[in-house]
């Protein structure tokens, strides 16, 4: 199956910390990814898909009682449930900070490389900026992205309409600068439904009333 | 952060094997490793070696690397910019890759008020001496006989030059 | 035996200025100021040695210094002093705070009850001892204690909530529903701005009991409707409020709401498949093929940009002809996009729908032979991944191979290459050159962490630990460490570790296989003479290997099963911060997933690593371990001096062995090669402990791997347990089953008078035999019985089994063994060769 866009749960913070070790070099204790999904459980996303591999023949697997087989693999959340990609977001908590509007930030985002060129992160950041402002009220997002990212940049800049607000020095733990930046969030324009037909010439929209069943 | 399909960057020193990659899967002859690191050392001192990486739909498919020619008291005196290095997979010839890396060096020797740009080409290489007449180069001097060393091709070498 | 009441003090006078100094030791502990505190305490200490409250104090400070064997000394002096004169209610509380850093929960509670029944009025008390009841699973006790300090403190949300939430767990609905709502009416027209999200989350997550409540009964779930429409307006997750609705209309029977809110929640989120399922079912289509595709033909024109209404119909279309062309449709576009998913997008339908392989073949073979490199390079090469990645699937390798090298050629630079290629090699059994083609795609960008894994995931398999540590920590942070292995410890690297400690298992499979035969042959030919001192070398340094490889990788796996307890124990302050965030329906969802932590993926798969380990050493007959110590220690004896002398050779790269192995810092971790895990004198217990408790209390009955507690039961002589294990295989896992017979038939022949097992158990366990279907339990004595020939009779054969039993029934070893290398033939060389290096 390919890839499912879905909410995040606490069953999904295992795998979520694994693909960050997989993919990033800012890694976080469990423990604050269960901060995260507990103080803003409507925030976060994951994206996972459904793999098999041959039956039995490999030996890290298990089966269980309904023939469903899990891989030994730490990708692995469910029976044949593969995560590829997350973000993860919180609100701005900083008790330094109380005296502006509720505004959001992106703590992590990242995708498997082998499932790249899907759309799957600009997906999980549409998602996650929606929730943001539709359930926290958020009013602006922020978050730091490597100068040399350029997959990243592309993404925030361009695709997401971020804005640069600053460079800030020495960042990361290896020395390397990252680009502060910062969206308004307003709640219309953020509706997914607005992106899912971008590219086409004719937009249809769902009026939740017309048959399905005829053409 | 440009959208074209086609793009230059900088080469970053976590991205020199792309360029060591590009550079002998495409080109006959074998650069020692000084070669290379040439490209991310000497950042402090004045910029005499200019190198690009060249991304089709995001993918590096193209590297250029040129220098500009110093003078014997050592000093930068140079008479132009020399082309060490340009090339392109050969799956992706024709896109505009070449021209775009071409640019980026006639650009950078502009900047250093220089006139000229210098490229060594292999004798039997007709489709590199074509495409570099096309773009304005002319054949500066006779054969140069035995120049290439580690090379699967031809050891004779040509001189092409352009100058603005 | 539980501590007595406070019994009271001989010298009134003296213990007056005494408890004042305590007390004041007590402020500076608060105040963290622990070696002030110390230093008072000592002063008391002085005067009163059996000072109770003052011992537990200092054990307390202790153990915040890290000074934790000092702490537990003076804890165990205090309490043993109780037993006899009893303890305050101060001291009480201490023990109790004690006993909850040292992670001993249940006896926190226990202190901290008494604590209460010995007068303390302290009620922070009762919510302390919330958290710990829920953190134990004492969801009855957590009802009493958060209903006491609701009663203290009526003026916080978070009190309510909590109460709310040990009534829900407590299965008192009513109650629950009742609490939530007398505060609502409590706070009504008073909530500030930054208190509605957590006003919008209890409301929300009192629709959900009364959701669960109303189960199938059409009126409470109109009731329940009723009031999600009443506070709809005050709710933000608006997702969730559509999701209940579609919930309950499809409850109702009412088609055309339930499928209008699924609608909705797909125009929300059109990329999550769940909703489309949903849908087919609301309007009862599931099995209306026809109807099937004129709704997903409609929703593709209202979301094409997502893949489910693109994906499904290819899961259900049977028409051959129409089937390839959606597939094709499908397909080509990803490969035109350059789409690196695009086979694991469709790989699924190659095994629900085995007609999908041919079509696949034939498909992309086409578009691929009309694709111009040069016009269209990107699509090129796509497809030249995509059908590298088929070949390897169906078991082609040579063709697999051959197109991810075209693609290698065209377009050098794309590092997803040459992980494909490192998978086909290691496919074919060629894991050395596999890693060498990761290093060679790592080097195209070494900031991209994920080649980086790859590549040391691949370095491990090799059973190159060295390049492998060395590769991987370009990403660690190696503040105070040679190496990563320490931080990958700390992030809690679990794919790191496991891999590293399965590397470590071969090589002490290797070196072990080596050392008996370099023995062996010394035994029988003596020392070449003149080479003796290699030759001792070599027999230290394989026995040295050996023992460090064999006590790594159980450290390696217990490290894993050290990270779930945390992971258990990182539950600990949310049973509070929960309740004062205002998440109650994420707390709930916590606890649910706390109790199945110990079934997740890697725990299952470190557990079953351990027990390979700790299994052998249970098997090892202590003669034949006697026997190896003699010969190998009579070598040494023999030749004492060169004995020594190569001794101080190899002890000198010791400490950067060491170093090299380093996981936790070494104040908390002596034990560096796990050399004293693996020299237990009991390692049944060590693995019950350390892996199987938790998984074997806390991992649902279904997940639970049967052949694992049968092995583990076989072990420590429980045949009835066995017994059930096989039961539970077999209700699971088919009477057929190919290890349903091979535990039968070793379970039977167990209960012979020869074998070591208790009578009793023997007599359960052959009851049990006699009630199996086919099984011969007449031929049980029969010495000459083929069992192999009945189990190849009556059960499906595969690996798995044929390894059981080759390993139990050493009497037909060979005949299975045979079996086995017949079997092999049959899966991928990788396997093959990972059979006949370490299992046989």
């Amino acid at each position: 199956m390919p890839v499912t866009i879905r909410r995040a749960t606490i069953d999904d913070i295992i795998c979520m910390q694994n693909a960050n070790l997989h993919n990033l070099p800012e890694n976080y204790m469990l423990k604050y990814y269960m901060y995260h999904i507990l103080s803003w459980p409507e925030g976060s996303f994951v994206a996972t898909t459904r793999d098999v591999d041959e039956p039995q023949m490999d030996q890290l697997s298990l089966e269980d009682g309904k023939g469903q087989e899990t891989k030994l693999d730490p990708n692995y959340l469910a029976p044949g449930e593969k995560l590829v990609g997350y973000v993860l977001a919180k609100m701005n908590d900083d008790p330094d900070q109380q005296d502006q509007a509720p505004n959001g930030h992106i703590t992590s985002l990242s995708v498997m490389r082998t499932y790249r060129r899907m759309g799957i992160a600009e997906k999980l950041m549409r998602q996650a900026l929606f929730a943001l402002r539709e359930v926290y009220g958020a009013q602006f997002v922020s978050l730091h992205v490597r100068q040399s990212n350029r997959a990243a940049l592309h993404l925030y800049a361009d695709t997401l309409e971020f804005e640069v607000l600053s460079v800030e020095k020495s960042y990361y733990q290896d020395g390397e600068d990252a680009y502060a930046m910062k969206k308004v969030l307003k709640l219309d324009e953020l509706h997914p439904k607005n992106f899912a037909n971008r590219k086409m010439a004719e937009k249809l929209e769902d009026d939740f009333e017309s048959d399905l069943l005829v053409v | 952060m440009s959208r074209d399909i086609v793009s230059l960057d900088n080469v970053y020193a976590n991205r020199l094997g792309t360029f060591v990659k590009l550079t002998n899967s495409i080109l006959p002859v074998q650069y020692p490793d000084s070669f290379f690191q040439e490209i991310v050392q000497n950042k402090n001192g004045k910029e005499t070696s200019f190198a690009q990486l060249a991304f089709y739909s995001e993918v590096a498919v193209g590297a250029v690397k040129a220098k500009l020619i110093a003078n014997k008291k050592g000093g930068i005196l140079p008479h132009g910019m020399y082309i060490e290095v340009l090339a392109v997979l050969e799956h992706y010839s024709g896109k505009g890759i070449g021209t775009k890396l071409l640019e980026y060096v006639e650009s950078e020797a502009k900047k250093h008020y220089q006139h000229a740009l210098y490229v060594h080409v292999a004798s039997d290489n007709v489709r590199a001496i074509t495409w570099y007449k096309k773009r304005g180069f002319e054949q500066d001097g006779d054969v140069l006989l035995d120049y290439y060393k580690n090379t699967t091709g031809s050891a004779n070498a040509l001189v092409l030059k352009k100058t603005f | 035996m539980p501590p007595r009441k406070f019994l009271g003090s001989k010298n009134l006078a003296g213990r007056a200025k005494e408890h004042s100094q305590f007390l004041e030791a007590l402020k500076l502990y608060e105040s963290r100021q622990y070696k002030k505190s110390l230093k008072t305490l000592d002063t008391v200490l002085k005067k009163d040695s059996l000072n109770i409250d003052a011992l537990a104090l200092k054990g307390l400070d202790l153990l915040s210094l890290g000074e934790k064997k000092d702490a537990e000394n003076y804890v165990k002096n205090a309490i043993s002093k109780i037993q006899s004169i009893g303890a305050s209610a101060i001291c009480c509380h201490v023990l109790g705070i004690y006993m909850r850093s040292t992670q001993n929960y249940a006896e926190a509670i226990k202190w901290f009850q008494t604590s209460l029944d010995n007068g303390s009025a302290n009620q922070q008390i009762y919510r302390d001892l919330a958290t710990l009841q829920s953190q134990i699973g004492d969801f009855k006790g957590a009802l009493a204690s958060r209903k006491t300090y609701w009663e203290s403190f009526l003026g916080y949300r978070s009190n309510w909530t909590g109460l709310a939430v040990a009534q829900d767990i407590n299965g008192e609905h009513e109650k629950a529903i009742d609490t939530l709502s007398q505060f609502e009416k409590l706070v009504e027209g008073k909530l500030g701005e930054p208190e509605l999200y957590e006003h919008n989350e209890c409301l929300m997550y009192k629709n959900d009991i009364m959701f669960r409540a109303a189960g199938d009964n059409k009126d409470k779930l109109h009731n329940v409707l009723n009031h999600l429409n009443e506070v709809e307006k005050d709710i933000f997750d608006k997702y969730g409020v559509l999701d209940r609705k579609a919930a309950i209309y499809h409850k109702l029977g009412d088609s055309k709401l339930a499928s209008k809110y699924i609608r909705m929640l797909i125009q929300r989120n059109p990329d999550d498949f769940q909703f489309y399922g949903r849908l087919e079912e609301a309007l009862g289509i599931q099995n209306d093929n026809e109807k099937r595709e004129i709704l997903y033909g409609n929703l593709q024109k209202f979301y094409p940009r997502s893949d489910p209404p693109k994906f499904i119909p290819l899961t259900f279309i049977d028409d051959k002809s129409k089937l390839e062309a959606k597939f094709a449709d499908y397909v080509i576009a990803q490969l035109k996009r350059g789409v690196p998913a695009t086979f694991g997008n469709v790989k699924p339908l190659y095994r629900s729908r085995s007609e999908f392989v041919p079509i696949s073949d034939k498909v992309v073979n086409e578009f691929f032979q009309q694709v111009d490199p040069y016009k269209d390079p990107v699509s090129y090469v796509w497809t030249c991944y995509y059908l590298a990645q088929h070949y390897l699937y169906v078991k082609d390798f040579s063709k697999a191979e051959s197109f991810i090298n075209k693609a290698i050629e065209s377009t050098p630079t794309l590092v997803e290459f040459y992980i494909l290629k490192g998978r086909i090699l290691k496919a074919i059994g060629k894991l050395d050159e596999a890693a060498e083609w990761l290093e060679e795609g790592r080097k195209l960008d070494l900031q991209d962490r994920f080649i980086n894994t790859k590549t040391v995931k691949y370095l491990l398999r090799a059973n190159n630990v060295d390049k492998a540590v060395e590769t991987v920590s370009l990403f660690t942070k190696n503040d105070d460490s040679v190496n990563g292995v320490k931080d990958l410890h700390l992030v809690e690297a679990a794919w790191f570790i496991v891999e590293q400690a399965e590397a470590y298992h071969r090589l002490y499979l290797e070196s072990n296989k080596r050392l008996h035969e370099k023995l062996s042959a010394v035994k029988t030919q003596g020392l070449v003479e003149e080479d003796v001192e290699s030759q001792l070398k070599e027999l230290k340094q394989l026995e040295w290997s050996t023992k460090k490889y064999q006590g790594l990788s159980l450290k390696r796996f217990q490290a894993v099963a050290k990270m779930y307890r945390q992971f258990e124990d990182d539950q600990l302050d949310f049973h509070s911060y929960c309740m004062r965030k205002g998440t109650p329906r994420a707390y709930l969802e916590m606890l649910d997933w706390g109790r199945r932590i110990y079934g997740n993926p890697m725990y299952v798969r470190s557990m079953k690593g351990a027990s390979q380990i700790l299994f052998q050493l249970h098997d090892e007959s202590a003669e034949s371990k006697k026997e190896f110590d003699e010969t190998f220690n009579g070598i040494m004896k023999e030749n004492a001096k060169k004995s020594k002398k190569v001794n101080s050779q190899l002890n000198k790269h010791r400490d950067e062995e060491r170093k090299a192995c380093v996981a936790y810092s070494e104040s908390e971790d002596k034990d560096v090669f796990g050399l004293e895990l693996i020299s237990s004198q009991n390692p049944l217990e060590v693995f019950w402990n350390e892996f199987y408790k938790s998984y074997a209390t806390k991992s649902s009955e279904e997940a639970r791997d049967y052949v694992l507690e049968f092995e583990y039961q076989y072990r420590t002589g429980k045949l009835a347990l066995c017994l059930a294990a096989l039961n539970k295989y077999a209700k699971y896992h088919g009477e057929k089953s190919g290890l349903t017979g091979a535990m039968a038939i070793t379970l039977l022949l167990a209960t012979r008078e020869s074998e070591p097992f208790e009578a009793i158990a023997q007599k359960v366990a052959f009851k049990g035999c006699e009630s199996i279907k086919d099984l011969p339990v007449a031929e049980r004595d029969n010495q000459e019985f083929d069992w192999c020939s009945f189990f190849t009779e009556h059960y499906e054969q595969d690996l798995p089994s044929l390894l059981f039993l080759y390993k139990h029934e050493p009497r037909q070893g060979e005949t299975y063994k045979a079996l086995i290398l017949n079997q092999i033939s049959t899966v991928r060389p990788q396997h093959q060769m990972q059979v006949l290096q370490y299992q046989l």
